[in-house]
């Protein structure tokens, strides 16, 4: 009897507080496709904030999505191969390396962003160009990317998989294509889907390395919410949505598959 | 024996890890074309280490040399000496199925589909494991990882295999099994095989000459019996099997040991000591009785007379002379033996 009131009781609750978190993004997304907010849903419902969302901002989504699969490729070509070396190493270097790459998650972003105009600003070109922003992004991704592959390594015993292959004739990159790489599958999808959401969803960074020319999608919605309608604000953030919400989900799907293997 | 069967010779092969540890002396052995070895020793003693520098997998400390038929391999990597392994862990590829693991070798030296077919099937028939070809790794059973590892080393048709203690995961009726599917294996093939364990009744097994090791030295080389029967020292003698020291033969130039089943127990009158039993341990085939003759160490007798011994009763033993086992005290160090 008494297990029955407690399981109420943190239904309800659970409930309250799922409530809490989702009525606002429900609110928000409807405020996108309502005529008129102030009037509520019964003004009738449009795509037209949608349409002058695409006008003024299609240009941060594109420059978002531009920026996150060159971020996904460089920290591929540089993580992947650093977490092989360093799993591979179990020297005090190597943890010290470790150690340094994996620095920039305990440092505010904001911190790296000033870090990097005082060092590079001068170079007005490279200011000026996104190229500025992926930097920023890269550094802030790339322990990541690092952490999710090392961690794959480490719980295969991949070093001896690698003798074995090596026994059989395999050559360094025979090794490294058939054995290290599809072995370390799940490791990589799972570091890349993370830094795909976060440098979509990035703001501290961005917001002090973007110029006008070099806006984000994250850096736009701060812009409509400061200057622009509220419903046009709310547009905006449910194509953010709708941009976000399946990798999170993607996310979510691959680390219950990884954790029932 | 296999035509393509490989002589090895190893001179001066030692190894010091960079952490200092000097798990290998400077040693010397010659195993002849189709041979099979056993490294045998105790745990920590170097097997896997100098299992491992054989396969390429370290490098000897400076001034150790390997020859596969007197070519000299010292300085050829792994990939490039054409050797079979097997792994303690077995270490199959658990991105690929049964089938694709015995392939990938030959995938790798690029033999034509048609050749790679043929040898998958007769590759799965020999090991008996044709049921299992699309299976993924962690759908077998230890026994059949097992299998998939002899097939993968073997179907690459390599000059040198090597395995380390293959069977040590398996429990001990399958260890048993195997043991024996391992032998005839190796017999039929006639590939050089090296062969590590610390399990003595495997080395007596499979070998036909037995590496004693001890502290990363070779201690005795010598076929199963001659270790048995003729150990070179006390640590031999006690490695691979149980001895005893002679209770009433005292030579300060010799040990006198001899085995628990060389003891003939005798009437009171005819008997060379008599010991009084501690105690008994019935084993159907055999008993194994604990005795104390006085010493300080007991006197273990292995007997299959079919008579009920009792803890208290003194008994009178014989131990025929050509079955002593007479060592010269001065061998009693770690030996430092020189292969002949
Ligand atoms: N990479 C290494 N670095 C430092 N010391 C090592 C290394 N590998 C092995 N050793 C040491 O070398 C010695 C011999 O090790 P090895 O693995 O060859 O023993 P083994 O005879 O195979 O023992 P076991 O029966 O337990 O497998 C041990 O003292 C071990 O601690
Ligand atoms: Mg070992």
């Amino acid at each position: 009897m008494r297990h029955k009131w407690l399981f109420r009781a943190q239904l309800i609750f659970t409930l309250l507080v799922c409530g809490f978190l989702i009525v606002p993004v429900i609110l928000s997304a409807l405020a996108g496709i309502t005529q008129n907010f102030f009037l509520g849903i019964k003004s009738g419902v449009t795509l037209h904030w949608l349409g002058e969302v695409w006008q003024l901002y299609s240009g941060t989504i594109y420059l978002s999505l531009l920026i996150a699969i060159w971020c996904l490729i460089a920290t591929l070509v540089i993580g992947v191969p650093a977490a092989y070396v360093l799993a591979k190493q179990n020297g005090k270097l190597a943890r010290f390396i470790e150690e340094i790459i994996v620095l920039p998650i305990a440092i505010p972003g904001l911190a790296i962003a000033l870090a990097l105009i005082i060092n590079y600003g001068g170079f007005r070109d490279f200011r000026t160009s996104w190229g500025f922003i992926l930097v920023g992004h890269i550094l802030y991704t790339l322990p990541f990317m690092l952490r999710s592959v090392l961690a794959v390594l480490s719980s295969t015993n991949f070093h001896e998989l690698e003798e074995s292959a090596a026994s059989l004739g395999a050559s360094f990159w025979q090794r490294f294509f058939t054995i290290i790489l599809p072995n370390a599958k799940s490791g990589i999808l799972a570091g890349a889907l993370m830094v795909v959401t976060l440098s979509i969803g990035e703001f501290n960074l961005t917001w002090m390395l973007h110029t006008p020319e070099t806006k984000t999608l994250p850096v736009g919605l701060a812009d409509s919410y400061a200057s622009m309608r509220l419903e046009v604000a709310s547009a905006y953030t449910l194509i953010f949505f709708v941009m976000i919400i399946p990798l999170l989900i993607a996310m979510q799907k691959l680390s219950q598959k990884t954790n029932k293997v | 024996m296999n035509p393509t069967a490989t002589s090895i010779k190893l001179t001066n092969c030692a190894k010091t890890f960079a952490d200092g540890t000097q798990a290998l002396k400077p040693l010397n052995l010659t195993v002849k074309a189709g041979e099979t070895i056993v490294l045998l020793g105790p745990s920590g003693c170097g097997k896997t280490t100098l299992l491992r520098i054989i396969a390429g997998l370290e490098a000897t400390d400076q001034g150790g040399e390997i020859y596969f038929n007197q070519q000299n391999m010292t300085s050829i990597a792994i990939e490039k000496r054409n050797i079979g392994m097997v792994f303690q862990s077995y270490a199959l590829f658990p991105n690929m199925s049964v089938a694709q693991n015995i392939v990938y070798g030959l995938k790798i030296r690029k033999l034509k589909p048609q050749a790679i077919k043929r040898r998958l099937d007769e590759m799965l028939e020999m090991m008996q494991i044709e049921a299992l070809a699309h299976r993924r790794i962690d759908q077998l059973s230890g026994g059949q990882r097992q299998r998939v590892a002899l097939a993968r080393a073997i179907a690459v048709r390599p000059n040198l295999l090597l395995l380390d203690e293959p069977l040590t995961a398996l429990d001990a009726s399958l260890r048993d099994r195997l043991r024996s599917e391992i032998s005839e294996l190796l017999q039929k093939l006639g590939i050089t095989s090296i062969y590590v364990t610390h399990d003595q009744s495997e080395a007596m097994a499979l070998a036909d000459r037995i590496v004693v090791m001890d502290k990363g030295r070779i201690v005795q080389i010598g076929s199963p019996y001659d270790i048995y029967h003729r150990p070179k020292n006390e640590f031999v003698a006690n490695f691979v099997g149980n001895v005893n020291h002679h209770p009433n033969v005292f030579d300060a130039n010799y040990l006198t040991l001899f085995r628990p089943e060389d003891v003939e127990i005798v009437e009171p009158t005819k008997g060379d000591f008599e010991a009084k039993i501690i105690s008994v341990l019935f084993l159907g085939d055999k008993s194994r009785l604990t005795l104390d003759c006085g010493f300080k160490k007991s006197i273990y007798v292995d007997t299959t007379l079919r008579q009920n011994f009792k803890t208290g009763m003194k008994i009178s033993m014989h131990v025929e002379a050509e079955r002593l086992i007479k060592l010269k005290t001065t061998d009693n160090g770690p030996a430092t033996v020189k292969e002949s």
